[in-house]
């Protein structure tokens, strides 16, 4: 029986949720999240505020976010997947000073910010070869999958829930800066999930704005 | 004054009724062992149903599109109904000083806190994604979202839950005296430091008893509202809804009075098999029975009042839909359920204006049975009979019979079963010292050799 | 996720080493797909495929749409193909196409399905001499091919009726390489136009085309025009035109069995199987007796003395009709000033369909329809020659043949097994197919060249003059498969066809003539790309046909008595097998698709099952029941299905639709069993098969089935006095129902209001339905389940009354077979002002928007069902099981949408996405979304615009007009005061 659940349990993220609920039934208490932790936890994104003016924070940081333990590491605050090449928007934001559109062109036309194509990286980087040999190895892998006319296959660091339908062309026409969600990304060497991205923290910012809270925003 | 009194209890001494009481909790039998064995295997196959049931979805249940509520909702509302008696015999009765209630009170309230356990169960089972059901609670939560307080069903949450908790002290309070002095007799290791951690240290001294009358009276007027207003509640489910033959007012007084009736006659069922394994014959007598067996009367007569006045009101409100549901409950798809409980909650009972069958102990233990499975079968067809039937004619259905539910439905008397069990075994489940109060106070007798208390 | 954009890489690199590069900007699906491609349980990491080169066309996210051409049938219904990343994930009818204008029927949208069917075939197959397929290369399938064809044996080529370019390449390849060309298809026109062409001149052999929007009277001898016959999304459309209009067409249904089309019209005569030639007679005779004669006065003569032997009361006796229906239909005729006789459908392919035909023509002749109603100058030319295939089998049972292409069409299902087809094709040296299925025909084949779906491959159609419909891939193929044209231009040896190197550029090659005869000023290329963005090149052309002579007529139709009943029905123990083609599976061709076997059958709301209609007399006399497994055989062949018991089907008449049975063709094809229906049809002398012929045996075999019926519960389509579908009568007021209608009316009196009305600032969403010009055809539903990635539960599942359909299309049978009552009602949620799921839901997982939707939060549902059991309209569907879509289904699903789990609630949305994307663009452009800018799925896919969406809040939008019509009420709405945002209109209905 028990092995069924398991069993389930594991196949599906759906379950953790009850997989959570019934550990803590069964009292054993799955450890509570250390004080910095929390601390570090609401101060989530640019806006260190707490979400919901921190009536949440006992309850959800205590047992909805310990989900992320046993759940989709993905779904996790600090979430840095390895990246098949070693991008750095350091060199390219800070050093070169470039703009983020240059690469993400349809943040601002789309619902989805999607990652550049092969072709927009061989745009420069036919001619830029690199300083660093690292770099230049770094460089030459893009060049070969061009060549292989294969797409770099880019591990999703802000990973959203099917039932979350997030429209990124209204938030860049809104004016929202890429830093308010994704953090001080210009000085990420590797990418790194900075905001826990849940509903009461979109709510939170969506409030302050005067933007819609109407579920079917999101939801559909 | 002693014939007075002696008619309330067989003319039992205090020594007697403590010798039988506590030899209720002597080493258990092999019978015990037997009985708390198959309640055990009978709830964890109920168990074993719902797991197959999350893991390959509640299709596994008969549910269907339209009767989305079904047998789970059933047993929900035949549980709660259950659980009334207890709290009614023990609270009501002890404000109005009834004094049949002495014997039977203690085992009536064991049943209504096992039974809301068992009834708080099915909620949970009947959701589509139980692992979310605590966001019925009000907690805080990073969403910012809480429940819709407008729902019935959240008004459930907390009636049930306040009538839990309420009932429970309740009953705990009442107990401790008697556990006192089944820590007093007390041999084994193990149930000295049960007793002596939950009598919490009562000597019976004066004050102690005083205090403990007073907080007795306290919660007995606590509890008093919360038999009327749980099962209430449990009616808005229906009441507040707009379906034909669910949207009535007269709801609930109806399922107050139904629950009563199903919980005295539960009370009957079990109290007779207790009786005559511990003998307890000159403790609860013929009188309590005939007692208990009014009560039934007189609840299966409102009951059955209310049958009758849906109908009229269906009739009377000249409302085709109401009129078509309440041809359908007698001459549609599901007219056994209506006969069956029309049978067992209206017919049968009367046979008890007749007092030879009052205080047939066979025969009332049958009887019981059938208003028990009569008042399963009145949620049964109030819940399926009008979701069956309602505004849309092309969206009628039926129900798909399904074994996990009966084995749901029969887990959960094995779960309700096996906490009785376990009481009648842990805890006096006489209440030793109201029954003293309601039997001839020993005379002092020199020549006696017998020491009270 | 990551699996699914992997596939379609590898599909790329195929097409690459095929050659065939265009598109080629879809080589690799964008970051979109990976990250936002349905998913029901969030993966813990995902993987994106970001583009390889970039195309400022194609943004991730953002669909793009395709105009092209529908190949489901012959008709030619533009439509769109929305791509989401170079998934198409839905098709809806292009607006701007003369022929369907918008609309869309439900097999037209399950097109989806056969194009990602799991069950096609993936690869070029080769049969090894065990008789297992393996798959080959395709050089190697063409070489072997080449191979065959060197010997001087003659070869054939069955198809079905080509179109356009394609028809042309064809005839141009089969010359070339030797090959004879033969068509065909069950359901031909040839009989009609035999007869247009006997009766209106030799020049104008085809179908003519018919305006039901012009019509004041039409009178219909058991054609489904509003179904599948001829071109039903044009049809339909012309024929709500004039229901919505102050004077509606007045539609006279002569047939042996109720069809959808019967349902809506406003008499239904249920006449005798074979008996409407008489009666058509009858009522010629009448008509010229009423001094209707506009013929030649030489020709009048004859003809009043070849109808001599017609007498009106004989007639009504053979067909069991009342004299008066009949006298009124020829009454209703002669009075008004236009009108349309028309003959066809199923129960017309009888061994004297073409007399039926003729009579028809004459009469519209002597009305003089012609140039009124019917217009020959739009002429369908009809391609299939069963006479040429029939000979065609003969020859090569004569061993004259070695080799046979076959097309998708599947003859080996369609033609009766009497015509010895099955044996002929075993005798075959080599077979090659190139279906895209495994199907009955295709398991007979040595060598399968899957040929690409029409979503995949170039072509144009051009069903009638001055309408050049183009079809355009929309998308890289699924599979490793070729488009037919490709083919045939790989396998040529002449020199003229091998200078294009794909097909794409022949059909550019056809069109520079369209281009020349269009005569218009751009260039070509421009020319071209207009084209292809309207979906095609669409003149207008007016002239009115000279009429020819009229004098083989007389001659060739046999109108006196002697030819009455085909069926030779002589007592009433006679059964006739009636196989009609059903707007679920048509001639089979849609069997495998689970969308088609999940819609239910508008008349008996069965679904995922194969039935016989049996008239009730009959059922009793044998003791049957419905759900009884009953054995309908003889001679031939033998169906086992349960029986349907009605009263709306001739006694002498068996009703099985046509599809079902497949042995092989597909999983979902195959689970449906009875038995192939064709195969019960006995072999003729005749030109065209008939389908109407087959005597059969009735038994009542053991056994019950449980049928997967929507509306099975007793009682459940009778609404009695509910009042949810209404029809108001015209010319009559029937005191009781008319009067009612008035006061019932939400929209005559606005109640008194107990409670604080909601606010809605800006919008407030509503629909109107026209239930006039509703027929029931259930477009709607299918667009629904495409649009919102609803799943099908498959049979068993919707036995126990759970399917998931949002949208439900209700049949209402509340008169009898003689005076018929039928209405049908598409009924989705509410959207209810006062919604009764509200309140009760403890979590707000359902709750009222500011846009007066009732919204449903699919992840904060945690599944009490209390919103279902409230919902007064019972509209709500529950996820009992999760559901799987085997891959590449799961390709259709539309990423707007999210799918739901298991334990949640769902129910129609209105489509919010749309409304989401609408408002999305209306605030690029700083504006408010305008009136028609959205369209839910299923507003869009109607092709009768009976269902209006707009804005209730703007007084000026199509829908809040609608919804202040005369007719409009809503439903339940004076009961319950739920103030629900669907209108319906009253459903119009001649009484007499």
């Amino acid at each position: 029986m028990l092995g069924l659940i398991s069993l389930k349990f594991l196949r599906n993220n759906r379950y953790y949720p009850f997989a959570m609920l019934l550990v803590l039934f069964c009292g054993a208490l799955v450890g509570n999240l250390s004080a910095e932790d929390a601390a570090g936890y609401q101060s989530v994104g640019k806006r260190a505020g707490v979400w919901n003016d921190g009536q949440a924070a006992l309850w959800d940081l205590n047992i909805i976010d310990h989900f992320h333990y046993f759940g989709p590491v993905a779904r996790a605050r600090g979430h840095k997947p390895e990246q098949p090449i070693k991008f750095s928007h350091v060199t390219h934001v800070q050093k070169n000073k470039m703009e983020c559109q240059f690469c993400h062109w349809t943040s601002a036309k789309s619902p989805y910010a999607a990652i550049p194509e092969v072709q927009t990286c061989m745009g420069c980087h036919s001619l830029i070869g690199g300083t660093t040999p690292e770099q230049q190895g770094e460089i030459a892998k893009i060049k070969d999958y061009y060549a292989k006319g294969e797409p770099i296959p880019w591990a999703k660091v802000h990973v959203m829930p099917d039932y979350v339908k997030f429209n990124h062309k209204r938030h860049v026409k809104a004016g929202v800066g890429c830093q308010e969600c994704h953090g001080q990304i210009q000085e990420m060497e590797q990418v790194e999930r900075v905001s826990s991205m849940k509903m009461g923290w979109c709510i939170d910012c969506h409030r302050e704005r005067g933007a819609n809270i109407d579920c079917a925003v999101c939801h559909h | 004054m002693s014939t007075e009194v002696t008619k309330y209890s067989g003319d039992v001494t205090y020594h007697e009724v403590n010798e039988t009481v506590l030899s209720m909790l002597e080493k258990p039998t092999f019978g015990w062992y037997v009985l708390l064995l198959t309640c055990i295997c009978t709830w964890v196959m109920g168990f074993g149903c719902w797991i197959s049931m999350m893991i390959y979805g509640l299709g596994m249940t008969g549910l269907s599109h339209p009767i989305m509520w079904g047998v789970y909702i059933t047993n929900f509302v035949f549980w709660v109904g259950i659980a009334h008696s207890g709290t009614l015999i023990s609270a009501v009765l002890y404000l109005f000083r009834a004094k049949f209630r002495q014997p039977i009170y203690r085992l009536a309230e064991a049943m209504t806190v096992f039974a809301v356990m068992t009834a708080g169960l099915f909620p949970i089972i009947h959701v589509g994604r139980p692992w979310y059901a605590y966001w019925l609670m009000p907690v805080p939560n990073e969403r910012a979202l809480w429940p819709n307080f407008k729902s019935p069903l959240l008004w459930d949450v907390f009636a049930v839950s306040t009538y839990f908790t309420v009932s429970t002290t309740f009953f705990i309070v009442g107990l401790i005296p008697d556990i006192a002095s089944a820590r007093d007799k007390a041999t084994s290791k193990f149930r000295k430091l049960l007793y002596g951690i939950t009598s919490l240290g009562w000597t019976g001294n004066a004050k102690q008893y005083k205090n403990y009358v007073a907080a007795y009276l306290i919660f007995a007027a606590l509890a008093t509202p919360l038999v009327v207003s749980v099962h209430s509640v449990v009616s808005w489910d229906f009441a507040m809804s707009i379906i034909p033959g669910w949207h009535a007012t007269i709801f609930p007084p109806y399922f107050v009075a139904g629950a009563i009736f199903s919980g005295v006659a539960m009370v009957i069922t079990l109290v007779i098999p207790l009786r005559k394994v511990f003998k307890l014959e000159r403790i609860i007598t013929d009188f309590h029975f005939d007692a208990m067996c009014k009560l039934i009367l007189l609840t299966s007569g409102v009951v059955t009042y209310a049958y009758v006045t849906e109908f009229y009101v269906a009739w009377f409100s000249n409302n085709m839909f109401e009129r078509y549901q309440f041809w359908f409950r007698p001459f549609g798809e599901f007219k056994l359920a209506f006969w069956g409980m029309a049978f067992c909650n209206c017919m049968a009972p009367l046979t008890l204006w007749y007092k030879p069958f009052r205080t047939n102990i066979a025969y009332l233990f049958v009887m019981s049975i059938i208003i028990n499975i009569g008042m399963w079968l009145e949620r049964f067809n109030i819940i399926f009979t009008s979701l069956a039937r309602d505004f849309i004619p092309a969206a009628w259905g039926g129900y798909n019979f399904s074994w996990i539910d009966v084995g749901i439905t029969i887990g959960a008397f094995g779960w309700f079963g096996m906490w009785m069990t376990l009481f009648i075994k842990f805890f006096p489940s006489i209440a030793i010292v109201e029954v003293k109060e309601v039997i001839e106070a020993p005379v002092r007798d020199p020549h006696s050799s017998v020491h009270h208390h | 996720m990551q699996k699914k954009s992997l596939t379609i890489l590898g599909q790329n690199e195929n097409i690459e080493s095929e050659g065939l590069s265009r598109r080629s900007f879809l080589k690799v699906l964008g970051a979109a797909t990976a990250t936002t491609a349905v998913a029901c349980a969030d993966k813990a990491d995902q993987i994106i495929y970001p583009n390889v080169k970039g195309d400022a066309t194609q943004i991730p996210g953002v669909p793009s749409w395709y105009s092209s051409t529908c190949t489901q049938c012959d008709a030619g219904c533009g439509v769109n193909y929305k791509t989401y990343e170079g998934r198409v994930t839905i098709v809806e009818g292009n607006k701007s196409h003369p022929i369907n204008k918008g609309g869309l029927c439900a097999i037209g949208h399950s097109a989806l399905q056969d194009h990602y069917d799991p069950d096609r075939v993936r690869q070029p197959l080769e049969k090894d001499s065990n008789g297992v397929f393996q798959p080959i290369t395709w050089k190697a399938a063409y070489t072997k091919i080449k191979q065959a064809m060197v010997d001087n044996s003659k070869r054939a080529f069955l198809t079905k009726p080509l179109n356009g370019s394609l028809e042309k390449l064809v005839a141009e390849w089969s010359k070339d390489v030797g090959v004879e060309h033969y068509t065909y298809e069950p359901l031909d026109y040839s009989q009609l136009a035999k007869a247009t062409a006997a009766v209106y001149g030799a020049n104008y052999n085809g179908v003519p085309h018919y305006d039901f929007s012009k019509a004041e009277v039409v009178v219909n001898f058991g054609a489904d025009f509003l179904e599948t016959w001829i071109s039903p999304c044009e049809f339909s459309r012309d024929w709500a035109k004039s229901r919505k209009s102050k004077k509606p067409v007045r539609v006279f249904q002569v047939e042996p069995r109720l069809s959808l089309t019967g349902a809506n019209a406003d008499h239904h005569l249920k006449c005798k199987p074979g008996t409407e030639l008489l009666i058509a007679k009858a009522i010629l005779k009448e008509l010229l007796s009423r001094g209707k004669n506009n013929l030649p006065a030489s020709l009048l003569g004859e003809l009043e003395v070849s109808l001599a032997g017609i007498s009106i009361d004989v007639v009504a006796k053979l067909s069991n009709l009342k004299i008066e229906k009949i006298v009124s239909a020829a009454q209703r005729l002669a009075e008004a000033k236009t009108s349309l006789v028309i003959a066809g459908g199923a129960s017309a392919k009888t061994n004297n369909e073409y007399d039926l035909q003729v009579v028809c023509a004459l009469i519209n002749r002597v009305l003089g329809n012609v140039g009124q109603t019917i217009n020959l100058d739009r002429l369908r030319a009809v391609k299939s020659d069963f006479q040429k295939v029939k000979s065609l089998i003969a020859e090569i049972n004569d061993n004259k043949y070695s080799v046979l292409f076959v097309d998708g069409s599947n003859p080996l299902f369609t033609i009766p097994s009497d015509y010895k087809f099955g044996l002929a094709i075993k005798k075959l040296d080599l077979v090659v197919s190139f279906a895209s299925h495994l199907d009955e025909t295709t398991k007979e084949a040595n060598l399968v060249l899957p040929a690409s779906s029409s979503i995949e491959s170039w072509g144009d159609h051009q069903p009638y003059v001055g309408v050049n419909s183009l079809v355009q891939p929309a998308m890289t193929p699924v599979f490793d498969t070729v488009s037919l044209g490709d083919m045939l231009l790989k396998l040529t040896t002449n020199e003229a066809l091998k200078k294009f190197p794909e097909f794409q550029d022949y059909l550019k090659a056809q069109w520079q003539q369209v281009h020349a005869s269009a005569g218009v000023a751009e260039n070509f290329e421009t020319f071209w790309k207009k084209s292809l963005e309207r979906g095609g090149y669409f003149a207008e052309q007016k002239s009115v046909a000279q009429l020819g002579a009229l004098g083989a007529v007389i001659v060739t139709a046999k109108l006196d008595m002697a030819s009455f009943d085909s069926t030779k029905i002589q007592q009433k123990s006679d059964l006739v097998l009636l196989p009609y083609a059903s707007v679920k599976t048509f001639d089979g061709r849609a069997a495998n698709r689970p969308w088609m076997q999940e819609l239910p059958d508008p008349i008996t709301k069965i679904a995922w099952d194969t039935w016989a209609e049996i008239n009730t007399k009959t059922a009793e006399a044998k003791k049957i029941k419905t759900g009884d497994l009953v054995k309908i055989s003889n001679y031939y062949g033998e169906l086992n299905v349960p029986a349907y018991v009605t009263d709306h089907v001739d006694e002498n008449v068996i009703a099985v639709p046509l599809g079902n049975g497949h042995s092989d063709f597909g999983r979902y094809a195959s689970s449906v069993g009875g038995g192939n229906v064709y195969n019960l049809i006995p072999s003729d002398k005749a030109d065209h098969l008939q389908l109407f012929t087959a005597h059969v045996e009735l038994k009542r075999a053991l056994g019950k089935r449980k049928v997967a019926n929507t509306q099975d519960v007793k009682d459940s389509d009778k609404q009695g006095d509910r009042g949810i579908a209404r029809t108001t009568y015209i010319e009559t007021k029937v005191p009781g129902e008319h009067k009612e209608n008035h006061e019932e009316h939400g929209a005559h009196h606005e109640p008194e209001q107990m409670y604080i009305q909601r606010e809605h600032p800006l919008y407030q969403w509503g629909m109107v339905v026209d239930l006039a010009a509703c027929t029931g055809c259930s477009a709607c539903v299918t667009a629904c389940y495409a649009e919102n990635n609803i799943p099908t539960v498959g049979r068993k599942i919707m036995t126990e009354g759970r399917e998931m359909s949002w949208l439900r299309l209700e049949r209402y049978d509340d008169g009898t077979s003689e005076d018929l009552q039928i209405s049908f009602i598409p009924a989705m949620c509410q959207h209810c002002q006062n919604a009764p799921c509200e309140p009760v839901c403890p979590v707000y997982a359902t709750y009222h928007n500011e846009d007066g939707l009732n919204v449903m939060v699919y992840n904060r549902c945690v599944g009490t069902r209390y919103c279902a059991n409230n919902c007064v309209y019972k509209q709500r569907r529950f996820n009992w099981y999760e559901y799987e879509l085997p891959e590449p289904l799961d390709m259709q699903l539309n990423p707007e949408v999210m799918k739901r789990v298991a334990g949640v609630m769902e129910k129609c949305s209105f489509c919010v996405h749309r409304i989401k994307d609408a408002k999305d663009h209306a605030k690029d452009e700083g504006r408010l979304v305008a009136d028609g800018e959205v369209q839910p799925a299923c507003v869009k896919s109607c092709p009768t615009e009976a269902l209006v969406f707009g804005d209730l809040n703007d007084p000026n939008s199509r829908v809040s007009k609608l919804a202040k019509h005369e007719r409009a009420y809503k439903i339940l709405d004076h009961h319950l005061n739920t103030q629900p945002s669907v209108s319906y209109l009253d459903n119009l209905k001649y009484k007499a």
